[in-house]
């Protein structure tokens, strides 16, 4: 113990009287709460004795102080009301502070050990909800208080893909030759520096800083055409010396849950190995955290790992959990094994060769009347149209992959064009033949193109139309009698028919004065060369290229119709047969032909009974009181009639929501039917999809109903006009 | 001396000139130290200094927080002091007291 | 592209001979894919006349066309020695195999390319497309089809299209 000094013995002096000053004001105060002076005394003097303390490194009474003195400023900042409570609090540590200094100037360290633990339980009757840190002396914060969240930023720059960069550097990066404002230049050099905050909260008092240290920390906000790796590396050199983070807006996050939707599923891929491909973490911060996780259990790894990286900041909840469904995808596809599409195919024909064999074997035995053999044919026949159903059933998938495909289509060309466009999916359940599915994607892709570039329009167009400013776009598929029905609808700007009549006009399509329902001239706009957009956008062209879009679909044995209002939006929907191999058909004879209708639109037979179907006009027939379209096929297919007084029946097909009758001279029954194509010969022929091979050898034609019945209608509406006209 | 002060028992007057750097704010600060007393009005006056860096606007910083319950004034910044502080978000906190030293001088 | 391929210059190229239409026309053998029996050809309704329907080539459809009726002459008769040659033709990047329906098949012929010379502009009442060229042997000349043109997938579909187009669908009778 030296003697005391001059200055220590000052320092005492000056002491005890801020002290006394402080005592003063505290019991003032008790009956004068409110008093703005007297409150600043309190503040002047605890400050003042807390920088005389640091001269001195008296770091015992400096800590003790501190968190006094800030909470004084709490009061003057009227953060915090004085009462009672808090001027009992604040002699003692008037008391105490006093105490502290005894024992520091008579370096008496046994006391102040002790002092010291006492000094701690004080503070704490404060309940202060700052941490404070009694290492170091720490000046009060006069800047950024509140903690810096992404949320937080994200209000703030809501339309941008940006990073937030989360910046801790340690005590001694600038002895080690760091320096901030260096990193934040490279920073510039890779993107746009939106905004640096700089947190200061760290810095001891002036006096005692140790300047040479590094106390501060940065965020900064940060857009730029870069990957999370590629931030990173900015850093590479402050690794050691800094805690850094780098947060993805709203925004990004949504752009890796969309990345890792859109990944292809592959086994046994692992959560980081995922979140590294998209580039949501980084190799260091993967290794990082594995070394982190390692000791847990294997099984949870994966969880755990999760679990790891959102603790740590390094990825959000959403893509966790993004990543984690993705790999529960791939392990349910690992159960599944990838079969060559050409040898299903070849299995497939396969199959149909075996059914027409079996119909041939099933003609010799009814030929040769070889009733012993008929129960093992039967069996055969069974057995056989099982593996066809399992065989077709190999290739069925779910429209839904193909739908989901869009959801990036969507948002990719949405910003590209400044629209805000809203994907709806339903239906993706919807299982239809995988080579429909490949071959529908083209024409599909086409349509929503089209909806989003020329149907949906901009915003602020929209919301003059008095519609939200956000587009609907819907995707939707469902089964119908045998199809599979696909719609593509929005709520855009719609079809103008005037505009197709028009066009159609000049291209000589229709005559000037022609009279055309308004679901003829929307079926115009299938016709090639039609287009009503003036101006080609790189998106879709022309605008339309409709006439493709409904090749496409019918050479798959498919048809397209269209329905659209002006300013309301327009409806395409795709109709597709479920599979283009085997089907169970109805047989049917016209004359000596064989035709096969397929079963699942057939509703019901009537023989020819004069009292339930008859002749209505040319064209339609009334069946217990209900009237429909039919036809006649001896008459449609033009088919010499052999014997005109033969018993003839009627067959009632349904499709969709429309009926017809066909009339048919016999009925044979079911018949599993492999359906041969005609060829690009007969494309264009209306009324028939295909052809089949009977177990005779012989070629039965398959109808094709839908086709039969536009026909039909078609018909019957002119037949109509032409009997209105004579009467 | 890359630092000088004039006082009198009212102000204390800081001029800084060269780096205010790693290298020279302990011996600013130490020069300063003091001459900081509760009672006097201090500013500093920044126009000629020709390079900073973070332990530079540490000392600002500091200094700056110090003068919450005083009075400090930093005044004349010049352009390595107005570009360090803007690179590092800081400009709003010294706004009040930022007068260009071209400003100054016209 | 076969048929180009087939003769160069000072070349010998092998025709399969047939008689169709009171003529005898010719066509490269290695065009020729096989030559069958008539045995029940399915009509195809709603499809020009030229085409008489489709048959069951085992297991596989083929449409069959009466070569006469498309050289725009009569509609074939059917007698003893009919048949139908399967030709090959290509479309669109696609081989199909389409039969003919002709008379009678004669013999395989040698003609040199010296032999041949082009169609006469006048004259022949076919399609100047339908010819590749006329050849001799001995005393005769014989017309050597251009099979991708009488045959045309393309040619063929669309006049099916313009006559199905042009028929009244429902039928008055």
């Amino acid at each position: 113990m030296s003697a005391t000094t001059e200055v220590q013995k000052l320092f005492m002096t000056e002491t005890e009287e801020l002290l006394l000053d402080m005592e003063d004001a505290l019991l003032s105060l008790e009956s004068d709460t409110e008093n703005i002076e007297l409150i600043n005394q309190l503040f002047r003097a605890m400050h003042t004795i807390k920088g005389a303390a640091g001269i001195f490194n008296y770091n015992a009474i400096v800590d003790f102080t501190h968190p006094i003195e800030t909470t004084i400023d709490r009061v003057r900042k009227n953060e915090l009301k004085i009462n009672s409570t808090l001027i009992a609090l604040l002699l003692k540590c008037k008391d105490h502070t006093w105490a502290l200094v005894n024992a520091s100037v008579a370096e008496d360290e046994l006391d102040l050990t002790s002092l010291m633990i006492q000094s701690q339980n004080i503070l704490a009757e404060f309940n202060l909800s700052e941490p404070i840190s009694p290492a170091l002396p720490s000046c009060p914060q006069p800047f950024e208080t509140q903690p810096i969240s992404p949320e937080r930023i994200d209000e703030r720059y809501t339309d941008s893909g940006h990073w937030l960069i989360s910046l801790d550097f340690k005590v001694d990066a600038l002895r080690n030759g760091l320096d901030p404002l260096n990193f934040i230049r490279y920073l510039q050099q890779l993107g746009q520096v939106l905004e640096v905050i700089c947190l200061s909260n760290r810095l001891p008092a002036f006096e005692v800083c140790d300047f040479e240290s590094c106390f501060l920390s940065y965020r900064i906000v940060f857009s730029g055409d870069c990957s999370k790796e590629q931030i990173e590396a900015v850093f590479e050199f402050a690794q050691d010396d800094c805690d850094i983070l780098i947060l993805p807006s709203q925004k990004i996050s949504e752009s890796f849950q969309n990345l890792i939707d859109e990944l292809n599923p592959s086994e046994n891929q692992r959560l980081g190995e995922i979140l590294l491909t998209i580039g949501a973490i980084t190799e260091r911060e993967l290794t990082k955290s594995l070394n982190l996780q390692s000791g847990h259990i294997p099984e949870c790894a994966s969880k755990k790992l999760g679990e790891v990286l959102i603790a740590n900041q390094l990825v959000d909840q959403p893509v966790v959990e993004q990543a984690l469904k993705k790999q529960t995808q791939a392990r349910e596809q690992a159960q599944t094994i990838r079969v060559d599409s050409n040898r299903l195919g070849q299995l497939i024909n396969l199959v149909g060769e075996l059914v027409t064999a079996s119909a041939a074997m099933r003609v010799m035995v009814d030929k040769y009347h070889l009733l012993d053999a008929n129960d093992q044919v039967s069996s055969v026949e069974h057995l056989v149209q099982e593996i066809r159903e399992n065989a077709l059933q190999l290739r069925m998938v779910q429209i839904g992959e193909t739908f989901s495909r869009f959801r990036r289509v969507v948002r990719d060309v949405s910003n590209e064009l400044g629209k805000q466009i809203e994907l709806t999916i339903q239906g993706g359940e919807s299982e239809l033949d995988k080579i429909v599915v490949e071959k529908i994607n083209d024409p599909l892709t086409h349509l929503v193109r089209n909806a989003l570039d020329h149907g949906i329009e901009l915003p602020e167009q929209r919301i003059s139309k008095g519609k939200s400013p956000t587009g609907h776009l819907m995707l939707n598929a469902y089964h119908d009698s045998g199809h599979i029905v696909i719609e593509v609808t929005d709520d855009g700007a719609g079809l103008d028919p005037e505009r197709i009549r028009r066009k159609a006009e000049s291209l000589g399509v229709i005559e000037a004065n022609q009279v055309l329902s308004h679901a003829e001239i929307l079926r115009l706009a299938f016709e090639p060369g039609l287009s009503t957009k003036e101006k080609a956008s790189n998106l879709s062209g022309r605008g339309v290229g409709m006439d493709v879009v409904k090749r496409n679909i019918e050479a798959l044995r498919g048809s397209v119709e269209l329905d659209s209002e002006l300013g309301k939006g327009t409806k395409v929907t795709i109709t597709l047969p479920l599979t283009l191999a085997i089907i169970d058909g109805f047989m049917v004879g016209a004359a000596n032909e064989n035709y096969v209708i397929p079963l699942n639109m057939v509703e019901e037979c009537v023989e020819l009974n004069q009292g339930e179907w008859h002749e209505q006009q040319k064209n339609y027939i009334s069946l217990r009181g209900e009237l429909m379209p039919f036809i006649r096929l001896t008459s449609f297919f033009n088919i010499s009639q052999t014997n005109q007084h033969k018993r003839e029946s009627l067959v009632v097909v349904r499709f969709g929501r429309s009926k017809a009758g066909i009339v048919v001279d016999k009925l044979f029954g079911e018949q599993q039917t492999v359906i041969k194509p005609l060829g690009k010969m007969f494309q264009h022929l209306k009324g028939l999809s295909g052809a089949t091979i009977l177990g005779t050898g012989d070629i039965a034609l398959i109808l094709d109903i839908q086709g039969l019945i536009t026909e039909v209608s078609i018909g019957a509406k002119k037949h109509h006009h032409v009997a209105m006209i004579d009467d | 001396m890359p630092i000088d002060i004039t006082t009198n028992d009212l102000s204390v007057r800081v001029s800084l000139s060269e780096e205010l750097t790693i290298y020279s704010v302990i011996e600013f600060r130490d020069a300063l130290i003091s001459h900081l007393k509760p009672s006097v009005d201090i500013s500093v006056n920044l126009s000629q200094v020709t390079e900073v860096d973070t332990a530079g606007l540490q000392w600002l910083l500091a200094l700056k927080a110090w003068s919450m319950a005083q009075s400090v004034e930093f005044c004349h910044h010049s352009k390595a002091i107005v570009d360090a502080l803007e690179l590092s978000g800081l400009s709003g906190t010294f706004d009040d007291t930022i007068v260009l030293a071209s400003e100054a001088r016209s | 592209m076969k048929m180009a391929q087939a003769s160069t210059a000072g070349d010998i190229t092998q025709y399969l001979t047939f008689q169709s239409a009171n003529d005898t026309f010719a066509i490269d053998i290695l065009d020729v894919k096989e030559i069958i029996e008539i045995e029940g050809i399915t009509r195809v309704p709603m499809m020009p006349e030229f085409l008489c329907g489709i048959i069951n080539l085992r297991g596989r459809v083929v449409p069959v066309i009466d070569l006469s009726k498309r050289l725009g002459r009569h509609t074939t008769v059917m007698t003893k020695k009919s048949c139908i040659v399967l030709v090959e033709v290509s479309h669109e990047e696609e081989q199909q195999i389409i039969g003919m329906l002709v008379d009678e098949v004669n013999e395989i012929l040698e003609i040199d390319d010296e032999h041949t010379q082009p169609p006469p502009d006048f004259g022949a009442d076919l399609r100047v497309d339908f010819i590749r060229a006329m050849g001799r042997v001995g005393e005769h000349f014989m017309i050597l089809l251009d099979i991708n043109y009488v045959l045309s997938v393309a040619d063929i579909s669309a006049i099916s299209q313009l006559s199905f187009h042009a028929t009244d669908v429902v039928n008055e009778e």
